[in-house]
């Protein structure tokens, strides 16, 4: 089972980087976003005295951004735009519309900008790349909120950077209150690195020596772990098995929280990390990563305790509950199945199901170049017994060329 | 024209001894100045098990065929890649191969990387390990 598990792992690592947005989007993506932040932040900008920052936030801060089904190329990135401003001197609307109006005295970014959603200013880029940048307006929490929080156990480091967000629908919004609608993007990033610090550490000392440069040379955007692309798998999976009904499907923020409270990182390939995460969450009744209160499901924030991401699970008799459930055991299955197929082909066929038939074929040929490249380079060897190639084995193949036909 | 170095073709016995020490449970015998070799190969560990046949005889070019399970075609495709019209598996160009070789270093790991690239072609309907086909043009990816 062992040979198997590493070459599945293999080819999970080659479907998890078809579902990627590519290095080089990301790396676009960046860059624009670094002009929209020169913009905000600018000599002339009105904001300039409440020091707007422009940081990554949801899975593109979490490196476990996935595309969407359908071999589209199109992806999201979501960012935040804390300005240092007390909520006590300023409306949700005031804050909302400063940032709103900052973006669109740019002729270009005006053209550029979406209706405007609940919470956030939607940039539509198209030029090079297609993605969506979703600006959060944010300001700082107070120092009150912040110490309830790590009353309520919360590490201070996490609870520190609490912000309040705006909401259209809030019945506030249009008021000076202090009572805002609450969030901790970086409070949570840094609680799901922390998740994976032994495998984080290791991985970016990898690449480090790999470019023959410093650790801190290497950005942290750059480093993936076995957690962050379980999760990219677990979210395909869960995408493609919801097409039919995505109103059903599991919230990111519960898969990526279970996950990563359920990642040992002392499982190092790729399988045997998904296999130990599922089986983890379904034990949730003694690891109570998820509690049941009155009937009433809880998946608390790990930064902050109050507030519950199953919080609808228990409506219409358990709905999203028995939907997640579903999910997990469909997951497990399609998982086991396609392990246990005798043939590449069967295995492919088995995983189409889950993945979607665009990306397991492009994972397969990425295998197969993959195989054709270590023969190229003389890395490709045969075991002897079984006829078994990879780069352990005895008998290196040589060179040759597949002819006829 | 220069002559060709003669080359000391390795006897079939020697072929012979070295399949069957490579792979303790095939089964082999030279009769009539041919060896026949029937051995299972599994190309990677999620792969199925192929069992192949290998004719040779001294001057020529060894054949290989896949015996079991019977060679199907991917979908949408017409043909088998990289096979002659009996089916045999074309895996070298002439000049890469000799009778001075190893049968087992060379024709057995080309036939394994066959196998678990058509193995791909089936998934994907591409070829994934390179080659040419006799009108020169290199095979689509």
């Amino acid at each position: 089972m062992d040979e198997k598990s590493r070459q599945f792992s293999e080819i999970l690592e080659h479907l998890a980087d078809d579902i990627d947005v590519s290095p080089s989007n990301l790396q676009l993506a960046r860059e624009r976003y670094a002009a929209v932040a020169n913009w905000l932040g600018a000599k002339d900008s009105p904001l300039l005295r409440c020091a707007p920052v422009l940081y990554p936030q949801g899975s593109f801060r979490l490196g476990t951004m996935v595309k969407p089904i359908g071999d589209s190329d199109e992806f999201d990135v979501d960012l935040v735009c804390e300005l240092r401003i007390g909520k006590s001197d300023i409306t949700q609307e005031q804050l909302k519309n400063a940032i709103g109006d900052r973006i669109k005295a740019n002729e270009t970014y005006k053209r550029m900008l979406e209706q405007e959603g609940r919470r956030c200013w939607t940039l539509a880029y198209a030029d090079g790349a297609n993605f969506h940048m979703d600006i959060l307006p944010a300001l700082p929490e107070s120092r009150e909120v912040i110490e309830r929080l790590v009353a309520l156990g919360v590490a201070a480091s996490h609870a520190s950077s609490a912000i309040c967000i705006t909401d259209r629908e809030d019945a506030n919004y249009g008021g000076y209150d202090l009572d805002w609608p609450k969030s901790n993007p970086k409070g949570y990033a840094d609680w799901f690195t922390a998740q994976m610090e032994g495998q984080f550490s290791l991985q970016r000392q990898v690449l480090a020596k790999q470019r023959q440069r410093s650790i801190d040379e290497v950005p942290e955007h750059e480093v993936k772990t076995t957690l962050q692309r379980a999760i990219q798998i677990l979210k395909r999976h869960r995408d493609q098995r919801f097409e039919a009904n995505p109103d059903d499907k599991p919230i990111s923020v519960i898969i990526t929280t279970l996950a990563a409270l359920a990642y040992d990182d002392k499982e190092i390939d790729l399988y045997s990390v998904l296999v130990g995460i599922i089986e983890r969450i379904e034990q949730y009744a003694e690891t109570r990563m998820i509690q049941r209160f009155d009937g009433e499901w809880w998946i608390p924030n790990p930064v902050n305790p109050g507030e519950n991401f199953a919080d609808g699970w228990h409506e219409d008799d358990d709905k999203k509950a028995k939907a997640f459930f579903r999910w997990l055991d469909w997951i497990k299955q399609d998982l086991e199945t396609a392990i246990n197929q005798e043939g590449l082909h069967k295995m492919a066929a088995s995983m189409e199901k889950g993945f979607g038939r665009g990306t397991v074929e492009r994972t397969l040929k990425r295998l197969g170049h993959s195989y054709e490249k270590q023969r190229e380079d003389q890395g490709l060897k045969m075991a002897v017994g079984t006829g078994t190639l990879g780069a352990a084995g005895t008998t290196v193949v040589r060179s040759h060329t597949f002819y006829g036909d | 024209m220069a002559t060709k170095p003669k080359i000391k073709n390795l006897p079939l016995m020697i072929q012979r001894a070295r399949l069957m020490r490579c792979f303790a449970d095939s089964k082999s015998s030279v009769k009539r100045s041919c060896l026949i070799w029937r051995g299972r190969l599994k190309p990677s560990p999620l792969s199925k098990t192929y069992l192949v046949e290998l004719t040779y005889r001294l001057k020529e070019n060894p054949k290989v065929h896949v015996m079991e399970p019977e060679l199907v075609l991917s979908a949408g495709r017409k043909a088998l890649p990289h096979v002659f019209s009996d089916n045999s598996l074309c895996l070298y160009r002439r000049h890469e191969w000799r009778g001075n070789m190893r049968i087992d270093e060379t024709i057995i790991p080309w036939i394994c990387e066959w196998l678990l690239h058509y193995e791909i072609w089936l998934a994907t309907g591409s070829w994934c390990g390179g080659g040419v086909h006799p009108a020169g043009s290199k095979t689509a990816a």
